[in-house]
This record gives C-alpha cells, sequence and structure tokens, in this order.
C-alpha cells in the first residue's frame, strides 16, 4: 500500500513490507519484514544474489506489485515515481521522441512537453536520434532513450533495475558517469538495484545489502562524487561490502 | 537481379505459348492467339466495358473489404480484453473458419437473394478470419512487459491500446489485412457467379457462355495483374507509412 503524507521527515519510508508468492505449490517468500528509510535526494544501491528479492522490492516500492503487510510512504514527496528496467522496454513503432512522450501522455501543455522531451534529449546526447527507431539503436542508446523517457517524469524517485546489467564495459561505464552527473545536477532520489558490487559502490551514498528477502545490512559510503575506482578507500568499501554479502551467504547455508 | 528473376517464369510460359500459336500445336478455341486476345482487349478498353467490369469489382471488393476491417478488428480486440469470450466462441469460429465461402452460396442466396448482398457475405466470409486471426495473434504477441512499462507511466486502458497495443500489433496486422484483401479479390469470382450483370468475374462466365475464351483470357489476366499491382503498391505503401516494420511485412 502506497501512501502520501507531510511530516518534517523527508523520503521514502518503507515499514515491515512482506510479500509472497506461490510456486508449483509452495509459498515462497520474496520480502520479509522489510522496513528502510530513504531520505529525499539520496542515492541508495541495493545488492544481493539473484533471486533475493531486490526486483519485487522495487516493484512493490513502484505499486506495480501489493504486499501481503507492510507499506511505502512518501514523506513531503508527491510520490511521482519512474523505473528504467533491466531491458529498454521501448515501443519498436514509435520513434525516440515519441518512446519518451509516452511519459507525458497526461501533460495538457504541448510546448511544455516539447520543452521538456527536448531538454531531456539534449542532456542524454540524444537529438540527432530524436527521430530513430528502436531497431536503429544500439543497446546502450537505447538504455539511454529508456532513461530519458523515466527522467521525462521528472520523478521525485527514481527507481533503477539493473539498468546497466546487459550493457557492455563501456557502455556501463558512460551510463554510470551519466547517472551520477544527473543525480548531482537533478538531485533525484534512486533506488538503484545491481548485483555488481563495484557498481553499487561507484554510484550510491549507501548499500543496502539483501538477503532472502529482507535486508542483511545497512552501509554508508562517505566518498565524494566522481568516485576513483582505484582508490584505495573505494576498494576497502566494495571489499567490506563484498565480505558482508558472502559472510551472510555463508551464514545462511550454515 | 531479384526482379529479374522472378520474370523468368512468366518469359517461360509466354514464349510456350507463342511457340504453341506459331505451330498451331493446339486449337485457336483452347488457346486463342495473341493477335486475337490484343484485338478483343482494344476492343473492351475503348468501348469501356473492360474498365466498368474493374470498376464494379473494385467496388464490391472494397465495400467487403472495409465490413470485414470494422467488424474483425473491433471483434479481435473484444476477445483480447475478455479472454473468456474466447472459450466460448473460438471453436465455433474455427469450426466456420473451415468451411470454404462457395459452399455456402446456395445458403446465402436463400438469406440475402441475389442482390449484392450474398455477393458481400462472400467476400466478407473469405476475408474475415485473416484479419481476425492476424489481429487476434498481433495482440497476443505484445510483451506483457511493455504493457507493464505503460502502467509505470500511468496509461490507462485506452492510452495503451492507441500507444503500445496497436503500434506493436500493426505489422501482423497488416498482414492480415493484406491476405484478407488477396482472399477478397479470389473470392470475387465466386460473388459475381450470383446472377451478377457485371463485373470481372460476370465477364469471365458471361465469355466462356458466347465461346470467348480471348475475353477468358483477359479476364483472368486482368484479375492477376490487378491482384498483383495492389500488393506492390500496398506493400510499397506499408515501407513508407511504417519503415520499422519493412522486414517482418516484406
Amino acid at each position: 500500500m502506497r501512501e502520501i503524507t507531510c511530516t518534517p521527515f523527508k523520503g521514502v519510508e518503507v515499514e515491515g513490507l512482506s510479500k509472497s508468492f506461490s510456486l508449483e505449490n509452495n509459498r515462497v517468500q520474496a520480502l520479509s519484514d522489510i522496513t528502510i528509510t530513504v531520505e529525499r535526494g539520496s542515492f541508495v544501491s541495493i545488492v544481493g544474489y539473484s533471486g533475493c528479492g531486490k526486483t519485487t522490492l522495487l516493484n512493490t516500492v513502484l505499486g506495480l506489485q501489493e504486499p501481503d503487510c507492510g507499506h511505502v510512504r512518501f514523506t513531503g514527496m508527491r510520490g511521482r515515481t519512474a523505473i528504467v528496467f533491466q531491458e529498454p522496454r521501448l515501443v519498436s513503432a514509435l520513434t525516440v521522441e515519441k518512446n519518451m512522450a509516452l511519459a507525458l501522455t497526461h501533460e495538457p501543455d504541448t510546448r511544455k512537453k516539447q520543452r521538456k522531451i527536448d531538454e531531456v534529449l539534449e542532456m542524454l546526447g540524444l537529438t540527432a536520434f530524436r527521430k530513430a527507431r528502436p531497431c536503429q539503436l544500439s543497446g546502450g542508446m537505447a538504455q539511454r532513450v529508456a532513461l530519458g523517457r523515466a527522467l521525462c517524469r521528472e520523478p521525485e524517485l527514481l527507481l533503477m533495475d539493473e539498468p546497466f546489467g546487459s550493457l557492455d564495459a563501456l557502455n556501463r561505464g558512460y551510463l554510470q558517469s551519466e547517472l551520477i552527473e544527473i543525480y548531482r545536477k537533478k538531485k533525484i532520489t534512486i533506488l538503484f538495484v545491481t548485483h555488481d558490487v563495484s557498481e553499487a559502490v561507484l554510484l550510491g551514498n549507501r548499500v543496502l545489502v539483501m538477503e532472502a528477502g529482507s535486508i542483511s545490512r545497512d552501509i554508508p559510503i562517505d566518498l565524494e562524487y566522481p568516485r576513483n575506482r582505484s582508490s584505495s578507500d573505494f576498494l576497502s568499501l566494495r571489499d567490506g561490502v563484498l565480505n558482508s554479502i558472502l559472510n551472510s551467504n555463508l551464514l545462511c547455508k550454515e | 537481379m531479384r526482379a529479374l528473376k522472378q520474370l523468368l517464369l512468366p518469359v517461360f510460359i509466354i514464349s510456350i505459348y507463342l511457340v504453341v500459336c506459331r505451330f498451331d500445336l493446339v486449337s485457336s478455341y483452347l488457346v486463342p492467339r495473341p493477335q486475337k486476345i490484343a484485338g478483343a482487349l482494344l476492343l473492351m478498353l475503348r468501348d469501356g466495358s473492360l474498365a466498368h467490369h474493374i470498376a464494379v469489382s473494385f467496388q464490391r471488393v472494397g465495400k467487403g473489404f472495409l465490413i470485414t476491417t470494422g467488424v474483425a478488428v473491433p471483434l479481435a480486440l473484444l476477445f483480447y480484453f475478455i479472454p473468456p469470450i474466447s472459450r466460448y466462441f473460438l471453436g465455433s469460429l474455427h469450426f466456420l473458419r473451415s468451411i470454404p465461402p462457395l459452399a455456402m452460396v446456395p445458403l446465402l442466396i436463400l438469406w440475402f437473394g441475389i442482390g449484392e448482398a450474398s455477393k458481400l457475405a462472400i467476400i466478407i466470409l473469405a476475408s474475415f478470419f485473416p484479419v481476425f486471426l492476424n489481429t487476434l495473434s498481433g495482440l497476443q504477441q505484445v510483451d506483457p512487459k511493455l504493457l507493464e512499462m505503460g502502467r509505470t507511466l500511468e496509461l490507462g486502458r485506452g492510452e495503451q491500446i492507441i500507444n503500445i497495443l496497436l503500434p506493436e500489433s500493426l505489422p501482423t496486422v497488416l498482414t492480415g489485412l493484406r491476405l484478407a484483401f488477396g482472399y477478397s479479390w479470389r473470392a470475387l469470382i465466386g460473388a459475381e457467379m450470383i446472377a451478377a450483370s457485371s463485373g470481372l468475374g460476370y465477364m469471365i462466365l458471361d465469355a466462356e457462355e458466347l465461346a470467348r475464351t480471348d475475353k477468358v483470357y483477359i479476364g483472368i489476366l486482368t484479375i492477376g495483374t490487378l491482384g498483383l499491382l495492389l500488393d506492390i503498391v500496398s506493400m510499397k505503401y506499408l515501407q513508407w507509412k511504417f519503415p520499422w516494420m519493412k522486414s517482418e511485412a516484406s
């Protein structure tokens, strides 16, 4: 259940969120009693093994799935969200520009709509491709359009579900830098799901480690942007996150 | 090069035809000589009778095709959005699909008489299923993840149909329409067998009764040529209008 309230705290509060699915007569607990607070303007990375409930958490925060219990509360925010999925999910019949315009379907002012699209195209370096169709774009380019579509909504909370997971290393690096730039410029609250620990530490100012449907660690990342992947601070933080994932997995196995 | 390859078979058949005519290998009643066909064609072009038959046939196919599209596309949308309907009606529709439209001619005459209605009914029966089934299958093939994406953008049902479902299923729907147009054109002869007084089908049957095989040939060649031209023109139009479906449609 999603709520919008006004209190001194500004951000997203997830409280006691649980969700289970039935799979071949078995009950699978995807989320169990998750409670987190995400301050407005923060960048939170969520890491964990495949199937630990990261995507279910995002879908529930987004409202795509109803939780069994618990709720998501937006305080001091209008609750405007957008998501970038692992695959771009572009409508093949529509141009780049029109795919982005889908996010502004309810904007009655056509001039304002066009201005917003132009601004996002410019920001993501897609102006020259505005009339291109998805089949004419590379994987990285298509994912940039998906990011642009999400940004057109001017979200207060941007959810990203392994958005760079299927890209090659060069494109991934390029988009990571772009995302940091956008985050620093727009100060959007971001929940970023990834299975890449380096990426989680590179982007987030907080890393949540997920294990079997719950948050096992909450690690603050106090490093300035842009971050240097080879600095000792970065490497020690990355190793710390990696160890906590490995340890929690070992504990589970025991 | 591709066009040249496609011309090989017609050139081969015409060469055999010319050889048969040149050496009188077959009676000229069965295979009329080229000059006789050309003479009859010129006459029919000059007195406007061929143009008249073509116009009448086009009108019939056009009307039938429009009615088919108007019924089959909304019906496919209904089947898509209310899946339980399929459980009740899809079996009966597949039963009807296996009946050749011409087998329905006696019944159609009884129900609709010998006027335009029975001819339209045959064209509709011939073109309905390609449009209906292709539209339904096009809609079912749309990736559910795209609809999920639409929900995250807070698109309503109508907005999802216009912005996602219809554009995404368009290549399959258009393939169905193209097939249906071909089927309508073919069903035309059967439709015009029902006491028609004009149209290309009537022209062929009338020529047969008058033992004018040259006119029968003209009728057959006209139907084939027009069908081919329509297919090429519609294909070019679709490729121009919807460039992203170039590879799928061709």
